[in-house]
């Protein structure tokens, strides 16, 4: 099952749904025009059916704090609802704004899809 | 305010940009900095860095400063030069303290979803202050600085 694309000059997220995951990419730059968007976009997936979400970053160039703000909500709800938000390959520049930060100790960062795709699909403890 | 003493910049150095205050119109002058800087060989870290610290600095004035009021104006000023990038950003707000800000890396506060704007600066910048009101804010990168 595939979501419709969201495409933006400079900037674009598509989601898919593997099993119980979503699978959502982002490309190009999250800047301060786009951020509105991908708020609303990742928590209308986070209110979906399968609030499980792994966020490719590796065509990620650029992300501000109003990005991450939308991580940081997107994650909430993802929790509020049983569920998680991992990240998966950011590139160096944007890994260092998630360990600046410190939002690497928050959310989880996976080296690839199939990692992320594993670490998701196992139950919650507890 | 004038641009800071120990910034190395003469006031006349500086080129002066005035844009709307909305988030598209927010972008000029940050395309004008980057390509400049890239032109004068900057790395790509220095641009991401520049880039970053300008984009929380125009988001803050549109957003906060301006209350999202496209009538309202903001003022960029700038100089881009072999050793050092100088930029100052103003709104026409009544500004805010930037002392009193909860440090968004602590574990009480790395859920809070607004926050990390000035901190993001302070990080990727060499030197950044704001004058008394706090409606303007002068940044500077010094060119053979790392960044974090």
């Amino acid at each position: 099952m595939s979501a419709p694309e969201t495409r933006r000059e400079g900037f674009n997220l598509s989601a898919e749904t593997k099993g119980d995951i979503q699978l959502v990419s982002l490309s190009g730059s999250a800047s301060m025009e786009h951020t509105d968007d991908l708020r609303q976009r990742l928590l209308e997936l986070a209110d979906g059916q399968f609030p499980r979400i792994a966020i490719d970053l590796s065509g990620l160039i650029f992300v501000n704090s109003a990005a991450l703000g939308a991580f940081i909500a997107a994650h909430r709800r993802c929790q509020e609802r049983g569920g998680e938000l991992c990240f998966v390959s950011p590139r160096n520049a944007v890994i260092q704004v998630l360990r600046v930060t410190n939002l690497d100790r928050l959310i989880p960062i996976f080296p690839d899809l199939k990692t992320a795709h594993a670490a998701l699909s196992k139950p919650k403890s507890g | 305010m004038k641009v800071p003493a120990d910034f190395g910049v003469d006031d006349t150095e500086l080129t002066e940009v005035v844009v709307r205050s909305d988030l598209h119109s927010a972008k000029q002058p940050e395309g004008q900095i980057i390509n400049e800087m890239l032109r004068q060989g900057y790395d790509a870290d220095a641009a991401f860095g520049l880039k970053l610290a300008l984009e929380e600095a125009m988001t803050n004035a549109v957003k906060h400063g301006n209350c999202n009021d496209p009538n309202k104006t903001i003022v960029v000023r700038y100089f881009v030069g072999p050793q050092r990038v100088v930029v100052m950003v103003r709104d026409e707000g009544c500004g805010f303290c930037p002392d009193v800000l909860p440090d968004p890396t602590t574990d009480d506060n790395l859920e809070r979803p607004n926050g990390r704007g000035i901190m993001l600066m302070q990080s990727y910048m060499t030197r950044v202050c704001f004058n008394e009101a706090g409606n303007e804010v002068w940044m500077l990168k010094q060119r053979q600085e790392a960044s974090p």
